[in-house]
Order: structure tokens, then C-alpha cells, then sequence
């Protein structure tokens, strides 16, 4: 039998039951929808975690509070924490120890507005000046903060792209003023756009920051520390790690209550978490198929019934098994696909919707769409396979009796 | 005439020219849970090529049996059948499958069209199993529709047909492979008065064309088409008369 009467005939029983075939596609839309909007998350992921690590530059190093194998156990005054004299610690191991600097960094939730506009800003950044120096930051307008600015304790601002546009519009901002959790702050600068990291940031003072918005108990959230080369990183580390180590007086044996992550720490951490991703990827894309291909399994045998006399007729003028087979397979493969297909669409959809909202790069890439829509005609294959062959076994004149 | 036939040339004897359909000692029954229905107990029947024969008889007396076994879709318990020279005892479903679509043209009461599928390709359908290319069979099916008066219809749907209409593409599509035999089971059982004639009329042709048709009815009109009348009753034949003699009884 050629592939296209096969197809087309397919396709008539398809399109004869809509509905029912609409229903019986959506499991494997789900799954390959689903499949396909993870890739794009890890994707996401990855490229936003690579675009943080340009953000921090390849001279830096950044200390958390919380050992390697911390996890927060909830209660209160027990989670480790750092402080600004921690700060001043690892500056002292100076350049002989790979050290350039040591800023401490603090991250209140704020709230800007001008007028009406608000943004919410997760990654605010209150933190001297000085490290600005060496970060990888491109000003679209106005100025840098500047060391008068930390002593000064002035309260000025510089926005990242993405934060300007939402409270001023394109391109403008700079020279205006931003009201953060109730201070009246003076926009400085805007800076160009570089990735999706430093786009939603906004950076003021460390004083400022502490004055009007922290309080002035607040822990630093973390500590930026300027290294003196590249090469200089492993010394650094452990030059951080003394330091801290004396300052938290942590007696020999006991475990370090913060970590230090160097690029590639966070090269680490995203190939962590792509791997988990990838474990729930293929959790989710193995379950729902499967739930997807018995729905598919289960209206192909409800076809083979209704077409048992059709069945009949065929075998009657002369259809060998494997064309009754190859016929019923190719239904269930077609089915599967289209179901293949409309997943790709609807998850690829979904993906730049939600990209359109957060500010991630969304993209896919060929591979994953190829993969999707070829496991879905390998999900139709195997579960049309039980129905076609029962369609095949059945007797010609039992079948051309059937009302 | 036919049992001296049969005497004359008995089946299995090497060199003997065989009949189209040589059955003999044929028996079939159905099981319904302890009840055993006898739908054949012993027929013996021999017909030849080129002949025009009316299977007779009231219901449930075993014609369709009879037709199904003749059809190689339903197999004996007892006896032996031999179409054109084969034995189509024990042969695998594909074989026989092989065995319908080449040597059997089937007309069916319900006419037993593919539904959603224009006149043209279901007369193709035949030969899209015996893989017959594309081309080949367009012109084969448009031939076959041509010849039972269809041409003006091959993209119609079964259910855009009235019911001769669909009798007539379901002849086309028994006649596309050039079979050795129609076998047609009450072909006009759902058709009116006039239709009937018209199709009996189609039937006529064929067989003057050199086709070998049986045909099963219980309307003396439909038998009367026919040359020779075999009248089946309880699973056992009871009389197989040419159809002058039987006018004439
Ligand atoms: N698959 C079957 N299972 C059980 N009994 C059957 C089956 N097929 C036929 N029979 C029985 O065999 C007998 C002969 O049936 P058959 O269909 O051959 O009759 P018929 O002569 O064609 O009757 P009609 O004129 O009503 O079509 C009937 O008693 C019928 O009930
Ligand atoms: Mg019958």
C-alpha cells in the first residue's frame, strides 16, 4: 500500500472524530509541551547564570554565608551569616594574599516608583563604589557612583537598563529621581544593556543603602572580593578562607560556615542544575508520553471496534494483515504526531511568552524539537502497535457480521 | 446434468479438468454455547466457469454459509472445496487473503462501501492490496466504473450515492480485478423494484462478458436472471435445475 493513500486515509478517520481526536492529541501535547518549555527554562538558566558570570567579571570572587553543605534548618539566630568585619578581614590579606578588595554587599527588597510606575527589585545592590571599578559595567547615561558618593552617604542611584525602561521608558531616566521604599533618591546613571542579570539590578551607596533602606542591622547578603589577577584565584581563596576562618573562630575540624564561588563555582552550580533539570525533564517527558500514548492506545482500540466491518470488507476484497496493520499504525502514528507537533507549538509559545515577562533569553534550538516530535511517532508506533495487530487478527466473516 | 458432471469428472482425479468451484461432502456447524447448528450437513456442488447460477432457499437454510465458504472467508469442518484447482483447506489468512483479492468478487446486500471514501478509490481499493501502481489503478477503476454507468460519479461518497448507485460502484469494485467469480449475496435484498432490474440487468452483462456469477437470493425474480437454479433448504441441497426446468415445474 504507498504511504500516501495510507496517510490519507489516516487522516479521513482522524478528521472524522475531531473532537475525540483533539482529546486524545492533548496527553501528548501536554508531554511534548512540557518537555519542550523545560529546555527552554534550562536553556534560560544557563545562559542567564553565563551571563551573571560576565556580569561579575573574571576578577571576582563572591563569599556566601553557609558552608557547601548548609541547608537552612529554620531556626532563628542559627543560620550563619556574614559581616562588614568580615569584609575588612579578607581586605587585609592585601595583594600579597591576591586580594584587590573586599566589598561587602546589601540586598533589601526594594520597591521603586515614580508616580505611578513601580518595579520591584530583587538583586538590589547596595555596595561601594569601588567594586564597580572592576565590574564589567557600560554606562548608557550619566554617571558611575563614585567614592564622594560612599562618603558622602549619598542618596543616588544608578539603574540597570531593563529597571529604567519600566519606570521611565526607553532610554530615559537618568537626571530624574526614584522614590525607593520612601526615599527620595537621585538617579545618577543608567547603564547599558549587558544581560539579563545586571538589567534588573540597581546599584547605590553602601552607606546610602545602609542609612535609608537596610537598616542598620542587616547582615551583608554576600561579599564581593576583588582579586588581584586571574592566576591569583586559589590563593585568594585561601587567603579568604584563613581570614574568615579566624574572624568566625571556628576551631580546626570544624566546617566552614561560608562558601566562596569563582566563576567557576558558578560553572559548577549551572551544570548542577541543568543535570537536575535534566532528570525532571525526562521524569516528566517519560510520565506524561506514557499517560499521553495509553489515551492514544486506548481510542485506537475503541476505532478498531467501531470499524470492525470496515475491517471486514477489507479483509473480504483482500487485505493481507500487514496492510491491515500498517493501516491502523499509521493512524495512531499520525495521531501522535500532530499531538507532537501541537507541543511543540504550545510549549514553544508558552516559553516566549513567559521569556517576553521575565527578561530571559528564551530559545529551543532544532535538536529538541527534532527529538520531541520523533519520540512522539515512537509513542505511536508502540502503543498503536496492540490495537493494529488485534484489528489484523480478526476473523473476515465475524468482522463483516458486526453491526 | 450437474450430478452426471460430477460423476463424469470427480474432483482430485489428475488430469481432469477442474471445475471453477468443486465442493464435496461439505459440512459446516456453528456452536452456540450447548446448541450445535447444523448450517451445512452435506452438499456436494460443482459449477463451472462461465456460468450464471441463483443459490435458493428460505432463511436461515445455510446460503450465506454456503457463499462464505465459496467466498474463502469462513472454512469447513468436514469435506473438501476446491476453487479453480486450489484447495483452500488449512492455508494461512494472508494466503487466502491473496486467494479473494485475485480469484473472488464480492457484492454485498449492504453494499459494504468504505464510508468517507469517493466511489473511485473504493473500486481502487482492490488493487491498491494487490499492489497495482497508482496509475495502473486509476485507469483500471475508472475502466470498471465506466462499465456499470458510473464514470459521471467517481469522486461521490457512499453516502452521497443512492442505493443502486452504491450497489453499482460495489459491482465495480468486484469486477476491477478481473476475478474468476462474482459472488453476490442478496445484491438487491436492499433495493426497490426498478433498481433491482437495473442491477440484475448489470449482472446480465457481465455474465455474457464471459464472467462466472453466483448469485444468493430468495426473490424469484432476482433467480430467474439465472441459468441454472440450486435451492438449498436445511443445510442440504434439494434441487439444482436449469432454470428452464424449473419455469416450467
Ligand atoms: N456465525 C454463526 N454463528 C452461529 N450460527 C450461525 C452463524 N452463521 C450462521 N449460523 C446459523 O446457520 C444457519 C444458516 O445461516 P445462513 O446465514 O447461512 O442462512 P441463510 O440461508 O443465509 O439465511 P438468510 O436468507 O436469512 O440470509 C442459521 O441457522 C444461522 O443461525
Ligand atoms: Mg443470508
Amino acid at each position: 500500500m504507498s504511504a500516501l493513500s495510507a496517510l490519507r486515509m489516516a487522516w479521513r478517520s482522524i478528521a472524522a472524530n475531531r473532537m475525540r481526536s483533539l482529546l486524545t492529541m492533548l496527553g501528548i501535547v501536554i508531554g511534548v509541551g512540557s518537555v519542550i518549555l523545560l529546555v527552554a527554562a534550562g536553556n534560560a538558566t544557563t545562559s542567564a547564570v553565563e551571563g551573571k558570570l560576565e556580569g561579575l567579571g573574571t576578577n571576582t570572587l563572591v563569599v556566601y554565608p553557609g558552608g557547601y553543605y548548609y541547608f537552612n534548618t529554620g531556626v532563628p539566630g542559627t543560620e550563619p551569616q556574614l559581616s562588614e568585619g568580615d569584609a575588612e578581614a579578607i581586605a587585609t590579606a592585601g595583594r600579597r594574599g591576591g586580594i584587590a578588595g573586599a566589598y561587602p554587599v546589601l540586598s533589601p527588597q526594594v520597591v521603586l516608583q515614580n508616580g505611578s510606575r513601580s518595579d520591584t527589585v530583587n538583586e538590589f545592590t547596595g555596595v561601594n563604589p569601588a567594586y564597580l571599578r572592576s565590574a564589567p559595567v557600560a554606562l548608557a547615561a550619566g554617571r558611575l557612583l563614585t567614592g564622594l558618593d560612599e562618603r558622602d552617604r549619598a542618596r543616588v542611584m544608578i539603574l540597570g537598563s531593563r529597571v529604567a525602561e519600566r519606570l521611565f521608558g526607553k532610554g530615559k531616566g537618568a537626571g530624574q529621581s526614584v522614590v525607593a521604599n520612601g526615599v527620595r533618591f537621585s538617579v545618577v546613571g543608567i547603564l547599558a544593556p549587558v544581560g539579563a542579570e545586571f538589567d534588573s539590578t540597581a546599584f547605590a551607596p553602601f552607606s546610602a543603602v545602609r542609612d535609608n533602606l537596610s537598616g542598620p542591622w542587616a547582615p551583608p547578603s554576600l561579599i564581593y572580593v576583588e582579586i588581584t589577577h586571574r592566576s591569583a584565584a586559589g590563593l585568594a581563596k585561601a587567603s579568604i578562607e584563613v581570614a574568615l576562618r579566624r574572624s568566625h573562630q571556628l576551631r580546626p575540624g570544624q566546617e566552614d560556615d561560608f562558601s566562596i564561588e569563582g566563576p567557576e563555582g558558578l560553572v559548577g552550580t549551572t551544570n548542577s542544575i541543568s543535570a537536575l533539570l535534566g532528570i525532571v525533564l525526562a521524569g516528566v517527558a517519560a510520565t506524561s508520553l506514557f499517560v499521553g500514548g495509553m489515551g492514544v492506545m486506548n481510542i485506537m482500540l475503541v476505532t478498531v471496534i467501531e470499524r470492525t466491518r470496515e475491517i471486514g470488507i477489507r479483509k473480504a476484497i483482500g487485505a493481507r494483515r500487514s496492510q491491515i496493520v500498517s493501516q491502523f499504525l499509521v493512524e495512531s502514528v499520525v495521531l501522535c504526531l500532530l499531538g507532537g507537533l501541537g507541543g511543540v507549538v504550545v510549549g514553544g509559545g508558552l516559553a516566549l511568552v513567559v521569556g517576553h515577562f521575565t527578561g530571559y533569553a528564551v530559545s529551543i534550538g532544532i535538536l529538541p524539537v527534532v527529538v520531541a516530535i520523533g519520540v512522539s511517532a515512537a509513542v505511536g508506533l508502540f502503543f498503536g502497535f496492540y490495537p493494529a495487530n488485534r484489528a489484523a487478527a480478526m476473523p473476515p466473516i465475524d468482522a463483516l457480521r458486526h453491526e | 446434468m450437474s450430478a452426471a458432471e460430477i460423476d463424469a469428472s470427480g474432483p482430485g482425479v489428475p488430469g481432469a479438468d477442474p471445475a471453477l468451484i468443486q465442493i464435496e461432502g461439505a459440512r459446516r456447524s456453528y456452536e452456540l454455547g450447548d446448541e450445535v447448528v447444523h448450517a451445512l450437513r452435506d452438499v456436494t456442488l460443482r459449477i463451472e466457469a462461465g456460468e450464471h447460477v441463483a443459490i435458493m432457499g428460505p432463511s436461515g437454510s445455510g446460503k450465506s454459509t454456503l457463499m462464505n465458504v465459496i467466498g474463502c472467508l469462513d472454512q469447513l469442518n468436514e469435506g473438501r472445496y476446491l476453487l479453480d484447482g486450489i484447495d483452500v483447506r488449512d492455508r494461512a489468512d494472508d494466503e487466502l487473503a491473496e486467494i479473494r483479492n485475485r480469484k473472488i468478487g464480492f457484492i454485498f446486500q449492504q453494499f459494504n462501501l468504505i464510508a468517507r471514501t469517493s466511489a473511485l478509490e473504493n473500486v481502487e481499493l482492490p488493487l491498491v492490496y494487490a499492489g497495482v501502481g497508482r496509475r495502473e489503478r486509476r485507469r483500471r477503476a475508472h475502466e470498471a466504473l465506466d462499465q456499470v454507468g458510473l464514470g459521471d460519479r467517481t469522486g461521490h461518497q457512499p453516502s452521497e450515492l443512492s442505493g443502486g448507485q452504491q450497489q453499482r460502484v460495489a459491482i465495480a469494485r468486484a469486477i476491477v480485478t478481473d476475478p474468476a467469480l462474482l459472488l453476490a449475496d442478496e445484491p438487491t435484498g436492499a433495493l426497490d423494484l426498478a433498481t433491482t432490474e437495473a442491477v440484475m440487468a448489470l449482472l446480465d452483462e457481465l455474465h455474457e462478458q464471459g464472467r462466472t456469477i453466483v448469485v444468493i437470493t430468495h426473490e424469484e425474480e432476482v433467480g430467474a436472471h439465472a441459468a441454472r437454479v440450486v435451492r438449498v433448504r436445511d443445510g442440504l441441497i434439494d434441487s439444482d435445475l436449469p432454470a428452464w426446468v424449473e419455469a416450467t415445474a
